[in-house]
């Protein structure tokens, strides 16, 4: 497990840096004194590549180092014990409907405004986890809007449509 | 020099105490506690949201409040660490070993109340080291030439990325991807726009908003959605009696915070060793001097003392090389340098000089604050316990509605809420793989500036790499670097060897 993770992580980290070291050749590399723009990205990436070779080689071979967190059951009333230092199994249901929120906040903001972006977005991500329920999510979400009116547009005059019908134009 | 210094502090007081920067304070360090509490979300998280805010304030009120919410947040991850075992902020999981079996024996309370002391006694020591030392710094840090920042922003960087936790490489290599973070968008001295991949919206390079809120909030969020339970209501009943330690608890404490103080302060003057460090050398150091190294990890009160009053006084102390030089020790002083560049500050050691209202002021204000987080925590502490049964499934979708709408407000514009979820997944990714991206923003926010003096350092020297051993200051920079760099590498190639053997 961790073996295959560190190798990975090596590689994402020679891909980036050969990303970083071909974008800084289309810039001018200059010369130590009178440095281009493309020297120090070119540097940089250079290092990354390196880094990231380091960390392919010297990948370590101990899976003890990464024990798999599993996710709560819903009865359990252990407190929860999320470690700061190992990342737990994707949880795609959550993932998705973060993601989605988040997009959805967008494309909804740009075509109808404020509040029903707001609604739309607290609404998905709520339904994230798997304990929420439709009703609460929609109250919390309505409970949003009113901060987003109240504090963000009133208060702080934050330049964002309330509502709008984009389609419906006379 | 003493007088000079009390009579600047008193300066500073006229400042903090300003009805409108009070306020402020106040609102800082009350968000910050409250966002401390809960579980699940972490001051770089509460600084990040309300960093977009604080743009339209004036200087001084915005970094009083943002630094409110960072030691706020301080006195608040404390509750949460030891009443359920659950480190918000990573120098709080050594809180956790002797508080939460405090907990269990029945003395929460007390162990809250001894930390409420400890973070006082610790804090006061670290801002008092800040009034005397940082001018001192400052006096020094003017002989600096680019090659000797460049080699400090080394330190800083190397420091800052190795000390974390896991394995020296990935720190590395998250603070360099950060460095290519932070140029990314128009080169200042050719007007070329680099890594915007011809996006006009790049040209400005990545809000550092949408950097701290992917990688602190999205990111985060996508790791814990689901794996957070929520906390039965029962187990929390703390009341203000409960707090008052007993005798023989504050007799075996008083010289433990001490000792906790003192290791703190040294830490947070070397650059790149934040709270995180300092809390593990004390508890480290209450192991190995008391008597009774059994009783740790069982409840021991020095356990919980010592490494709080070394949090606190780091805390306090981290900021005199971010005030003074211009150089963060970890990610949040990176984030509360990030606001000071937005408001137009040049950080640096003129900032004492130029800005002596924003300087003294803070330290004033840390003062206030404190005192502030005691008197909102003892009596209120029925109420922040209560806070901990909020549930995770209204705090994470509430926090999403926050990141976007205080992304947009900085830019006025989607696009950086969508900057912001990309980045967000990619932190993801990153978390996934074993890295840390904390150091991001460290190279983040120093790189512009560390480009920018190894160009002129080179300039001046004529392109000559050996100007860096040359010069005295900038050598000794280098060496400490170089030492840093191989006491990491040793003491993690010994503890793999340990695991695997």
């Amino acid at each position: 497990m961790s073996l295959k993770k560190d190798r990975i992580a090596g590689l994402v980290l020679v891909l980036l840096g050969l990303g970083a070291y071909l974008e800084g050749r289309t810039h001018s590399l200059g010369t130590l004194t009178q440095m281009g723009s493309g020297y120090f990205p070119v540097a940089l990436g250079l290092v990354l590549v390196v880094l990231g070779l380091l960390l392919f080689v010297t990948a370590s071979t101990d899976s003890a180092e990464n024990p798999v967190v599993q996710p709560l059951a819903a009865d359990t009333h252990e407190p929860p014990h999320l470690s700061l230092d190992h990342c737990p199994p994707p949880d795609w249901r959550g993932i998705g409907c973060i993601i989605g929120s988040v997009i959805s906040f967008i494309g909804i903001g740009h075509f109808f405004g404020l509040i029903p972006a707001t609604w739309v977005c607290v609404f998905m991500a709520a339904m994230g986890d798997r304990t929420s329920t439709y009703r609460e999510a929609a109250i919390l979400s309505l409970l949003m809007c009113a901060l987003a009116v109240g504090l963000f547009h009133t208060v702080l005059h934050v330049q964002f449509p309330l509502i709008q019908f984009p389609f419906w134009k006379a | 020099m003493v007088m000079t210094a009390l009579n600047d502090l008193w300066h500073g007081f006229g400042v903090a105490f300003e009805p409108h920067n009070l306020m402020w304070c106040f609102i800082g360090v009350l968000f910050g506690n409250f966002v401390g509490v809960l579980p699940g979300l972490g001051p770089m998280a509460a600084i990040s949201v309300l960093l977009p805010l604080t743009f339209s304030m004036k200087p001084v009120a915005a970094i009083l409040m943002l630094s409110g919410i960072y030691y706020g947040a301080q006195y608040g991850g404390a509750i949460c660490s030891i009443l359920l075992n659950l480190p918000v902020h990573p120098p709080h999981a050594v809180t956790c070993l002797d508080g939460y079996p405090m907990t269990l024996k029945g003395r929460g309370g007390a162990a809250l109340g001894i930390t409420m002391i400890a973070s006082f006694i610790g804090a006061s020591f670290g801002i008092t080291e800040m009034i005397f030392f940082a001018p001192v710094l400052v006096g020094f840090a003017f002989k600096f030439g680019p090659s000797d920042i460049c080699a400090l922003m080394l330190l800083g960087l190397l420091a800052g990325s190795t000390l974390a936790r896991s394995s020296p490489l990935k720190g590395i290599a998250m603070t360099v991807l950060g460095l290519l973070f932070g140029i990314a968008g128009t080169d200042i001295n050719t007007a070329e726009q680099r890594f915007t991949f011809g996006i006009l919206h790049m040209a400005d390079g990545i809000e550092i908003v949408a950097l701290a809120l992917g990688i602190f909030g999205i990111a985060e969020f996508l790791k814990c959605v689901n794996y957070i339970k929520p906390i039965a209501p029962k187990d929390m009943h703390v009341s203000m009696r409960d707090m008052l330690p007993s005798r023989e608890e504050l007799k075996t404490a008083f010289p433990a915070m001490w000792r906790g103080t003192f290791v703190g302060s040294l830490c947070a003057l070397i650059p790149g060793t934040g709270p995180t460090i300092a809390s593990f050398v004390a508890y480290a150091l209450e192991k190995k001097i008391t008597r009774t190294p059994e009783r740790f990890g069982h409840g021991a009160v020095e356990g919980v003392a010592s490494p709080e009053a070394s949090t606190h006084s780091s805390v306090q102390g981290d900021f005199i090389p971010t005030m003074s030089l211009g150089i963060p020790g970890d990610a949040v002083m990176a984030l509360i340098l990030g606001a000071l560049i937005i408001q137009g500050i040049t950080p640096g050691p003129q900032l004492v000089r130029e800005h002596p209202d924003l300087f003294w002021g803070l330290i004033a204000s840390f003062w206030i604050g404190n005192i502030l987080l005691i008197v909102l925590n003892v009596p209120l502490i029925g109420i922040w316990v209560k806070l901990l049964t909020i549930p995770y499934r209204y705090l994470y979708p509430s926090a999403i509605f926050f990141i976007c709408i205080g992304v947009y407000s900085t830019t006025n514009d989607l696009f950086g809420v969508g900057e912001t979820l990309v980045i967000g997944l990619f932190g993801y990714i990153l978390l996934m793989l074993g890295f840390h991206p904390a150091p991001m923003l460290l190279g983040f926010v120093l790189g512009p500036r560390f480009e920018e003096n190894f160009r002129r350092a080179m300039l001046i020297s004529d392109g000559d790499l050996g100007v860096f051993i040359q010069r005295p200051i900038s050598a000794s920079f280098l060496a400490i670097a170089v030492m840093l760099l191989v006491v990491q590498f040793y003491v993690w190639a010994k503890k793999r060897r340990a695991n695997e053997g």
